[in-house]
């Protein structure tokens, strides 16, 4: 009977078989090589795997993702690991999704909504054991409910953002290294062949800035906000800016010299797999593999893009240049921000924001930092000062909206969200004042003198003028969908400085002055009150024979004992003696 | 001079043996009142500010439970055709009975037994029905129509069939080592209480085991969870060759999991890994014309298999099932060269690995592979004895009895154990926690075994099944909480070096009045006698 059922079953799966589609998952992965206006070669990688569904079988999409999906009832999940700042006055706009220094998650849940806060606890503590990071201290001191940013970039399963349903938390203390990338990696689908081969770490982790994320959103067809049955896409980027070459100052380039290996193997998996490099005419460079490349226009800007899946292997992509490196004064883009800590001393301090306008246009901007307890600000010092060009935009008013959620000592940070207006050529400062608190001794890490670090701020905006844009593409599209005519997301992500405060440092031999302290005072205290009140005072005459020196009593007192001692053998004798009496009276 | 401090000297002793005389009542009692203070406000204070917090818990009833024998309530039901005199089933009964009486298992568990014959018409309604007790069903069939070889058979459902002959003592025998050594499994119940118990094997016993025996004690050396998870992993080394097609094995194997639900809970899921292939142990072998993997290098491949498998998000433990689509032709041999059945092995407690050929698997063909790997990790595999066959199915129903009683020994005795080693630790570390929310574990704990005794007793096996199992994880929950830790690491020196100069420079002197104060009221005492 069981036979026959089982017979049956795999019948009905064979059928399922042949009509099905073979590929249920779709997998693309790219590459973008470009060269900064400060001269540093970036490179993006960007892989993304999109699935219809998620549960019992998983073809490309990474099953500990889907897992994550699944038993914490995610709606969309963001994790980025960074190490160093991306220096946008030097280099343009971040590449979005852009990440802050050290690490961020944030995550929109799906469906109870009271229980949001343990499945997000749970969800940090799963994604710091897969991604072997240490982000547990975010739960709950450094965990923030944004409403005006970090709202989700893919489909709502309701088509309404519920605002309790978020949760944000930056780590700017977090390091990244090759124990975070291994199992990064682990995540895709080809994980030895196509562009991912290029992923060592070695060059990786000596470049100026490296930055590594996971973002899991929700799509709908045609980019609708809500749908019956929306596609699973995990996008994994990784971002590599490296040195500049000062000492041969030779600009050419190739994957080799870039990652240390070359493509030796396509991934067949992939439905596609690009390498783009941006062509920077001003150098003459000259690209190898040039019969296999296509250009690729957008936007006055020229892209040579090479099909990994048609190009002869191995494939080692590269560029030679005739000029030699010449460093240039950095062009900063439109829109930047820098912050930086004001206020001196160990009582208190002032957080202020840099925002510069470049552009000829007001600019609308949302403001967003989180700030973690332990800077006690005060909401009405919040302050923005502009100055610059245009005199008519400047004056009242340049703040629209403030959000601002008060702190929980140890329980939640504070949380400012600005909806800002920047006026044309102007440089704003936003400043919040705070004092530092006090912390519980065992609060303060092992280096507690290098200080504690508060996230970066970031704003979102959106940008006119698009070939400020380091690297096509966004949180659902891939560049190389933007190059063939897909529609960007139209806001940009920038992040400031990470931020570090000393705090007052305590002394920390402190307890154990504290209870020499208090074992004082105590016998102080509580010894003469004692004696006073259980013995009795006596009136003790002066003995004016006895010797008035310590070395005078000390002599007395051996020879007191040895007086003793003296008489004692005195009286054994006579003991003796008297014994003996005894007996020669008895013999008489 | 000298006379006159003489005379001082000689006046000093009268004047202040008076005033001490006058004076010390009162000095003593305003010590005996710095004592009273002390020991009504100073000790209870330092007594709850040091104190660690603990929950009150059913001690007593959670060394009880350890203590307790387990008594498995067995219902042993003979089915008879009308062809065989009743009176002739009822001695068979009596002395299966009394045979059955005779059986030792371990101090710990017992068998009750009960024998029970049913003529046919009515055993076929008590058969198929449903019955919450650990029923074990025997139908006596007449030599006419058995036609099989041997004289016993295990069906595919609960039911074994006995051949009938005329000698009693036969056909009673012929039961009884079905029992034994099939339908319950003594021996095997016997190890799993040894195991839950940390009762080692003797050198002595170990030498004396078969090889097969042996084999078994390391099959069996993980206790039964009350949830496993599954892991399908389909390994194409090269997709160019061999492409995943979407698969409906999980859909395949569903039905054994649900089938298993009762006992354990299975969660089957499954991925593809591409571009990942074996480590290179295989050889060419001439005689067989294929490429082959001797079984003594299966090790080998466990090792490097398992950095390509990613953590699940569950506390159960694992079954890696890889399988692994090879692109040209590659057959597991044993140690005398044969093909392995199947082409496939399993690694206790870990998992197995199954050999695709030529792509292309016939999906019912692997999901009886993958679920005979199943049945081998989940100890369901049993050695008929001689003149007996089986039944084909992927999980019988008395297999499922028999692993609902190892169920129900691990869970009660891992539980009984648990609280126990709890209650043990409990009173030789001092500095750990017990919250409220894990003394209602605990005792949620201790409710559902005890219910678990009481409805073993009143031979309500099934639901005592899930009440063990319900007791096992929810002492396990308790043990392996993270709060009792919560103050583990808090040493006791510091509680020393806070406390004790609060109450050293106030201790010392009371300590010291405290003598003063006896010493004064027994001298008073002498002196009244």
């Amino acid at each position: 009977m069981w036979l026959t059922r089982f017979l049956l079953c795999a019948l009905l799966c064979f059928h399922r078989l042949f009509v099905a589609d073979a590929r249920s998952d779709v997998y693309s992965e790219e590459l973008v090589i470009k060269r900064l206006p400060s001269q540093n070669m970036a490179a993006h990688f960007r892989f993304t795997t999109t699935s219809a569904e998620l549960g019992v079988h998983y073809d490309l999409f990474p099953r500990v993702i889907g897992e994550f999906v699944t038993t914490y009832n995610l709606s969309e999940l963001h994790l980025s690991l960074t190490q160093g700042i991306w220096r946008t006055d030097y280099w343009g706009f971040a590449p979005q999704p852009s990440s802050p220094s050290g690490a961020q998650v944030y995550a929109w849940f799906d469906g109870d909504s009271s229980s949001v806060d343990e499945r997000w606890a749970n969800l940090v503590h799963s994604l710091s054991g897969f991604f072997c990071t240490s982000l547990l201290q975010i739960v709950p001191g450094l965990t923030a409910r944004p409403q005006l940013s970090f709202r989700p970039a893919g489909a709502v399963s309701t088509g309404i953002v519920d605002f309790s349903m978020g949760r944000y938390a930056a780590l700017s203390s977090e390091p990244v290294c090759t124990e975070n990338l291994t199992p990064w990696k682990k995540l895709l689908p080809c994980k030895e062949a196509g562009i991912s081969s290029l992923l060592h770490p070695i060059k990786f982790y000596e470049a100026q800035y490296h930055s590594l994320s996971v973002d899991v959103i929700q799509l709908c067809p045609n980019g609708a906000s809500t749908c019956a049955r929306p596609n699973w896409q995990v996008s994994q980027n990784l971002l590599v800016v490296t040195d500049l070459p000062l000492g041969s100052k030779v600009l050419n380039w190739n994957l080799r010299s870039l990652f240390d290996g070359e493509i030796y193997k396509k991934c067949d998996l992939a439905k596609s797999s690009h390498i783009l490099a941006e062509v920077d005419d001003q150098l003459n460079p000259e690209y190898s593999h040039t019969p296999d490349a296509t250009l690729k226009f957008r936007d006055g800007r020229k892209f040579v893009s090479f099909d990994v899946s048609k190009t002869k292997l191995p494939l080692n992509v590269g560029a030679k240049y005739k000029d030699r490196l010449k460093v240039k004064s950095p062009n900063p883009p439109s829109i930047s921000i820098h912050s930086y800590i004001g206020g001196s001393g160990q009582q208190d301090g002032q957080i202020v924001t840099r925002l510069v306008n470049r552009d000829e246009a007001n600019h609308r901007a949302v403001y967003t930092h989180v700030i973690p307890w332990f800077l006690r600000v005060y909401y009405h010092t919040i302050e923005m000062d502009c100055e610059g060009g245009n005199s008519n935009a400047i004056g009242e008013g340049v703040i629209q909206t403030k959000k601002f959620t008060p702190a929980k000592d140890r329980g939640a940070p504070y949380l400012l969200e600005l909806d800002v207006n920047l006026p044309a050529q102007s440089t704003c400062h936003l400043s919040i004042d705070f004092d530092k608190s006090f912390l519980r001794w065992t609060e303060y890490p092992p280096d507690a003198n290098k200080g504690f670090f508060v996230p970066p701020p970031s704003l979102v905006f959106r940008p006119t003028d698009w070939s400020n844009v380091t690297v096509l593409g966004g949180q659902r599209t891939t560049t190389m969908e933007e190059l063939n005519g897909a529609v960007t997301s139209p806001l940009v992500v920038m992040y400031g400085e990470a931020l570090l405060v000393s705090l007052p440092t305590p002394d920390f031999s402190m307890p154990y002055n504290v209870i020499c302290l208090v074992c004082t005072v105590i016998a102080l205290c509580f010894g003469p009150i004692h004696s006073l009140t259980t013995k009795c005072l006596l009136l003790k005459f002066e003995d004016k024979d006895a010797p008035q020196t310590l070395l005078g009593k000390l002599k007395a007192k051996l020879m007191k004992i040895v007086d003793k001692v003296r008489r004692k053998g005195k009286a054994v004798e006579s003991a003796d003696v008297k014994k003996k009496d005894e007996v020669s009276k008895k013999t008489d | 001079m000298a006379e006159e401090t003489k005379a001082l000297k000689e006046k000093r002793p009268a004047v202040n043996e008076v005033e001490v005389q006058k004076e010390l009542p009162y000095r003593m009692m305003a010590s005996a009142a710095f004592i009273l203070v002390m020991i009504v406000f100073g000790l209870p204070l330092w007594w709850n500010t040091t104190k660690v917090h603990r929950a009150s818990l059913p001690h007593a009833r959670m060394l009880d439970l350890s203590s307790r024998q387990l008594r498995i309530p067995v219902l042993i039901r003979i089915a008879y055709p009308p062809a065989i005199d009743e009176k002739w089933v009822t001695t068979v009964a009596e002395v299966l009975y009394g045979d059955l009486q005779d059986l030792q298992v371990h101090e710990k568990l017992k068998l009750d037994f009960v024998v029970d014959n049913v003529p046919i018409p009515s055993a076929a309604i008590a058969f198929l029905g449903s019955t919450e007790s650990l029923a074990l069903d025997f139908v006596l069939t007449p030599e006419s129509d058995w036609g099989r070889p041997g004289e016993l058979y295990f069906g595919a459902q609960r039911v074994t069939l006995v051949r009938h002959s005329v000698d009693t003592e036969k056909v009673a025998k012929l039961i009884q080592t079905a029992i034994v050594d099939v339908v319950l499994d003594v021996d095997q119940l016997k190890t799993v209480v040894r195991r839950d118990l940390k009762q080692r094997e003797t050198g002595w016993e170990l030498a004396t085991m078969t090889v097969r025996e042996q084999q078994r004690r390391v099959w069996d050396s993980a206790a039964l969870a009350p949830r496993h998870r599954v892991e399908l992993l389909f390994v194409y080394p090269d997709p160019t060759q061999c492409d995943a097609q979407p698969s409906r094995l999980t859909a395949l194997l569903k039905p054994f999991a649900d089938r298993l639900a009762p006992v354990t809970e299975l969660t089957l899921q499954s991925e593809n890994l591409f571009y990942v292939d074996l480590p290179p142990w295989q050889r060419r072998d001439e005689i067989l014309q294929t490429d082959v993997l001797d079984a003594d290098k299966l090790p080998l491949i466990v090792n490097p298999m398992e950095r390509y498998l990613t953590t699940v998000e569950s506390t159960a433990p694992v079954f890696h099932l890889l399988v692994y689509y090879s692109p040209r032709p590659l057959t597991i041999v044993d140690e005398e060269g044969d093909a392995v059945p199947g082409n496939a092995f399993a690694v206790a407690s870990w998992g197995g690995l199954a050999i695709v050929n030529n792509c292309s698997a016939d999906d019912s063909q692997l999901a009886a592979v993958l679920i005979d790997q199943l049945r081998v990790l989940l100890g369901l595999g049993s050695d008929l004895p001689p003149r007996s066959s089986k039944g084909s199915a992927p999980l019988a129903g008395w297999e499922l009895n028999r692993l609902a009683s190892r169920s129900l020994v691990d869970s009660a005795l891992r539980a009984a154990t648990t609280l126990r080693a709890l209650d043990k630790l409990l009173g030789e570390i001092q500095n750990i926690v017990i919250g409220e929310q894990i003394a209602g574990r605990i005792e949620a704990a201790v409710d559902a075994l005890e219910q678990a005794f009481q409805l073993m007793k009143d031979e309500q096996f099934w639901p005592a099944v899930a009440l063990a199992k319900k007791a096992a994880e929810l002492a396990d929950e308790a043990f392996f909480d993270p709060s009792l830790l919560a103050l583990l690491y808090f040493p006791d020196d510091q509680k020393y070096a806070i406390y004790i100069p609060l109450f050293l420079p106030v201790g010392v002197p009371v300590v010291l009045s405290l003598r003063a104060v006896v010493t004064y009221y027994f001298k008073r005492k002498q002196k009244r006698d």
